[in-house]
């Protein structure tokens, strides 16, 4: 047994994210994470928690944005590579990972991402329309983005990054 | 009153499903008198309840068919009309307590229609003669049924509609699947939460013992048994719970048959066996489709219509057999039918035309082996798409479905007289034991039924993986096993070939009926795993079958076995046939001798000696160039030889095989010759080079079988048809160049004078133009097989005697029956030479002095 063959999971510094009480919703809420130095808003409903991982488990001919899989209490979720869904390059990780988990279709998946931000309200009228079509990154549409305080915060729909792994099954290539 | 509903709809289910079967048995046995009053108590059971629970639709409607059945209880018999009407009511009832079920109430709607048939039909049993008139024979009530029906009390010897019953299917009515004392109704959502919550307990448990392990304090140690064990129990009692008798799945068979027969202008039996057989319930739903869909096959495609099963000298009922049993750890179910079985020559025809392998494959593989491309995708041998069986569900996703599950399905067919599907299915899905082993810094897990042995890849010094022909294979014992390089999957550095660490076992992995190997670093584990499935992103990667957490909290994928052989382009439509297996073993006692020598390369090559005439040990320097070719001149003659080996300049002389084809030589130049040894012509992997018929395991060793007629035809191609003058004239029919060239010299050797034929086609040609004294044919060929020729050879006049002999790798049970009916006087292994020889030697002796001794000695012949 080697010792790079333990795929060992720690989840002692996982927390739940609090849902805030429901109300009519004169705004959408959403999370912000960091990925490579950008900031994203997802979906709040969608967020689960927000864990650390020592390690993930690699699937073997998976697309290329699958990390792996993680045990997180006794649940397994597919680990995804946002950077990679988007183009980005990732912060090296130091061997342990902190991702963001997110329940989709009964299915868990967990998002790398550099940084877990907070809880905002966005609202319609906020949303900010960029002239172009062009999308910063390479293969995706341009995100629906709205203004935040100061900050411009693109939406990422969690369907459309997942049915993306879903079409591009692709074997990476030997790197 | 919600809790009386849920109770009630339950219940009624339950019933309704009894009536249906019931009823169905009894229209084909009226004088079941147990049947009929057993069918008026559930339905009088079901009004009782309706009317209690002021379900007035439902009311009525049982009431109306009640009075229905009422009088055929008292009559003892109901017309198939009838039989029908109260199905229909059956239809109308569970539709109405589906709709119950979604939102609490009866569905509003109108049954007034259905209860005035009903009605009028209770009226008519009243007067025996209209009754009479509206009876007409059910499919399954043939008038020309052998049996007498055993009718009973009926008071009008009337319809012949009180036909005679399938027997064999009596027991099952008296299976009375009554609610016992003592059991109450659990719904199945708590009994999937209870499974949950156990399968998590089974893996906090396989925790506790990874940490206990490795702690020092033992305190922990007696408790921790204690709730393993008890664990362990809990485990085994939940699984209990969930079992459920798989006769819930055949209830439904007696009606299906029923209403398919009668839409396909059939008669069939059905026998239902081993219906007590318990299975999970989740794998009850998992079955469902692929055996309803196999049994509609067996009636569509296989039992023939009644006039043309009486042709044929069958009995114009078809016969159903659908047998459940458990074995070991598996449950078999098995669906016969004496239909009209499979048409080889045609799935052959298919295959080739669908491109699913090349011609020369096809032409190498046996009728079980091709019989299996059925499970291809798009494949339907029939030439016409009816509507009950060619509906887009194939056999293909039947296989799927059962695959899926880690299950497998096979077939063995005896072309017009039966096919018999075996499905095999794991008892639960839930809990499996797996093996858990390494490669490199992965770690998987595989289910452990699917595992055969695990076996060092070192034998002292010698490594039992080698590569042969670009691929990496696995010598165990006599076998050569394919191997699945899981490292190349795993994308592990190929640089890093560590000997000491990398692929120090291979585990020997079963799949239906074929093996391969996996080489992988060490076994780490055997656990009781659960089995979680794999996100849809990482669902289409067949080789995984899930993933599971181990007792360490890591996460491992499930190995998927028959995703992985796919991989390695092991024919999925190849492996799944039960009796390959058996057909090999018969066809491994049949041993050939080889001569094994080495000519270059690492592999040992070999040639049958029957194809040598002697081998000489020649100069260098007498092999000369000569008008492209070259030429060994040695003893005052010349021959052509073939260079198997470069020789360089280290020896004088060099051993040649001399190899007599049609009396004219030819030489192959070799390096070494190893010894000659008796063995199986078993080939383990078909080979890649026209040179090169396959590879097999020979002394240890993986050898190359070498196909001749490569040599011959560049050597000596105008060889092949050279004559003889001989006392008995013979004829080869086979579609192999190898085979024909294998034993016309054998033949020949032996005193005969022979011809060849390709096909069956070219065959009759020739008999018609010459006299024959025997014939041999291949059994499997394409276009027109040898059973067919043997046919049309009796028919030609002054040929109704003369010996026709099947040829046939494989001399199985199946072939021999087959050849008899065809009328052929025997069947012989393709490469029995001695028994081949003696056959011809008896059964032509015979033909000089005393032809009614043929038979006699070729059915010895059968022996050999």
């Amino acid at each position: 047994m080697t010792a790079a063959g333990r795929q060992q999971v720690e989840s002692a510094d996982a927390f739940t994210i609090r849902k805030p009480p429901m109300r009519p919703l004169p705004a959408r809420q959403v999370f912000t994470i960091e990925i490579a130095g950008n900031w994203f808003g997802i979906p709040i409903d969608k967020v689960r928690t927000v864990f650390r991982a020592n390690s993930i488990t690699p699937v073997p001919m998976a697309p290329k944005a699958v990390a792996g899989l993680v045990n997180v209490r006794g649940q397994v979720l597919t680990a995804i590579y946002l950077a990679t869904y988007l183009g980005l390059k990732q912060k090296s990780q130091n061997g342990t990972f902190l991702l963001v988990g997110v329940e989709h279709r009964d299915e868990n998946f967990g998002f790398i991402i550099d940084a877990a931000g907070n809880i905002l309200d966005i609202d319609e009228t906020d949303r900010v329309l960029i002239p172009g079509s062009q999308s910063e990154y390479r293969h995706i549409l341009p995100l629906p983005t709205y203004q935040v305080g100061d900050m411009l915060l693109p939406l990422l729909d969690i369907d459309t990054v997942l049915s993306s792994l879903r079409t591009a099954i692709a074997a990476p290539e030997r790197s | 009153m919600e809790e009386l509903l849920s109770d009630f709809l339950a219940e009624a289910n339950e019933q309704l499903d009894q009536v249906e079967r019931q009823i169905v048995q009894f229209e084909k046995d009226p004088s079941d008198a147990n049947c009929i009053a057993s069918i008026f108590r559930l339905v009088h059971t079901l009004k009782g309840t309706s009317g209690f629970l002021d379900l007035t639709r439902l009311e009525k409607l049982t009431h109306s068919a009640e009075t229905l059945l009422g009088r055929a209880r008292d009559r003892g018999r109901a017309s198939p009309e009838q039989v029908s009407l109260i199905l229909q009511t059956i239809d109308s009832i569970q539709e109405i307590i589906g709709e119950l079920a979604d939102h609490g109430a009866e569905p509003p709607g109108d049954d007034s229609a259905l209860i005035g048939e009903l009605e009028a039909a209770a009226r008519n049993t009243e007067d025996p003669v209209a009754s009479t008139e509206s009876s007409e024979p059910v499919a399954s009530c043939a008038e020309d049924a052998p049996e007498a029906p055993p009718r009973a009390e009926a008071p009008t010897s009337v319809s012949p509609a009180t036909g005679p019953a399938a027997n064999a299917a009596k027991p099952e009515t008296s299976h009375q699947p009554a609610r016992e004392p003592g059991s109450i109704r659990v719904t199945i959502g708590i009994l999937e939460r209870i499974m949950r919550l156990v399968s998590e307990l089974v893996l906090t448990r396989n925790q506790l013992i990874d940490l206990s392990s490795k702690a020092t304090d033992t305190a922990i140690s007696a408790p921790l048994q204690r709730l393993s064990a008890i664990t362990s129990d809990l485990q085994d009692s939940i699984m209990q719970a969930r079992m459920q008798p798989i006769d819930r799945l055949f209830a439904s068979l007696p009606r299906m048959v029923r209403e398919l027969t009668i839409d396909l202008g059939k008669q069939a039996n059905l026998v239902v066996e081993g219906s007590d057989t318990e299975l999970d319930r989740q794998l009850i739903d998992h079955i469902r489709d692929p055996l309803m869909h196999l049994i509609r096959n067996c009636l569509d495609h296989g039992i023939e219509p009644p006039d043309e099963r009486i042709a044929m000298g069958k009995p114009a009922h078809g016969l159903v057999r659908v047998t459940a049993a458990q074995d070991a750890g598996f449950i078999s179910i098995k669906i016969h039918d004496d239909g009209r079985g499979i048409d080889v020559a045609r799935v052959r025809e298919k295959a080739a035309a669908l491109g699913l392998t090349d011609e020369a494959q096809l032409a190498s593989m046996s009728n079980d082996e091709v019989c299996r491309f059925i499970f291809a995708p798009g494949f339907s041998t029939a030439r016409k798409v009816t509507h009950v069986s060619g509906r887009g569900f194939g056999m293909d996703v039947v296989r799927e479905n059962i695959e899926s599950i880690g299950g497998t399905v096979s077939l063995t067919t005896v072309y017009g007289q039966s096919t018999t599907f075996t499905l095999k299915v794991p008892l639960t899905l839930a809990i499996i034991p797996a093996l858990i082993f390494s490669v490199g810094s992965f770690r998987f897990a595989i289910p452990q039924d699917s595992v055969v042995e695990a076996v060092a890849c070192h034998d002292g010094d010698r490594s039992r993986l080698s590569t042969v022909q670009g691929r990496t294979v696995f010598r165990l014992r006599d076998h050569v096993l394919p191997v699945a390089d899981l490292s190349r999957i795993c994308r592990l550095d190929p640089e890093d070939n560590d000997e000491d660490h990398r692929n120090k076992l291979a585990i020997v992995t079963r799949i239906g009926a074929v093996n391969f190997a996996m080489a992988v670093d060490e076994l780490a584990d055997v656990q009781e795993i659960v089995v979680k499935p794999l996100s849809s992103p990482l669902a289409h990667l067949d080789i995984f079958a899930g993933n599971t957490i181990l007792g360490d909290g890591s996460v491992v994928l499930i190995i998927n076995p028959v995703g992985l052989a796919a991989s390695i382009g092991l024919d999925s439509t190849k492996q799944y046939s039960v009796s390959s297996s058996e057909s090999t073993e018969s066809y491994r006692k049949d041993a050939t001798n080889f001569i094994l020598f080495r000519a270059g390369g690492q592999v040992q090559k070999a040639l049958p000696l029957s194809l040598l005439s002697r081998i000489e040990e020649v100069a260098i320097t007498d092999i000369v160039d000569s008008d492209g070719q070259k030429l060994l001149k040695h003893n005052g003659m010349i021959m052509p030889v073939v260079m198997l080996v470069e020789p360089d300049g280290q020896r004088e002389t060099w051993p040649v095989l001399v190899v007599g084809v049609g009396g004219e030589p030819m030489g192959l130049v070799v390096s070494e010759i190893v010894d000659t040894i008796e063995h199986s012509l078993e080939i383990d992997i078909a080979g890649r080079t026209a040179a090169v018929i396959g590879s097999t395991t020979m002394r240890g060793e993986v050898t190359e079988i070498l196909d001749l007629t490569h040599y011959m035809q560049s050597a000596r191609p105008d060889e092949f048809a050279r004559k003889h003058a001989h006392r008995f004239r013979l004829l080869i029919v086979d579609d192999k160049l190898f085979f024909r060239d294998m034993l016309a010299p054998i033949i020949a050797a032996a005193g005969y004078e022979v011809n060849t034929a390709a096909s069956a086609e070219d065959a009759l040609s020739l008999i018609r133009k010459n006299r024959f004294d025997a014939i041999l044919t291949d059994v499997d060929m394409p276009d027109v097989n040898g059973y067919e020729l043997a046919k049309s050879v009796r028919e030609i006049a002054s040929y109704e005697k003369t010996p026709i002999i099947a040829l046939d790798a494989f001399a199985g049970e199946e072939v021999v029956k087959a050849a008899k009916m065809a009328g052929m006087t025997g069947v012989i292994g393709k490469f029995d030479r001695k028994a081949l020889i003696s056959i011809l030697h008896s059964s032509l002796s015979a033909t000089a002095f005393n032809r009614s001794a043929i038979e006699s000695s070729m059915s010895k012949g059968d022996a050999a």
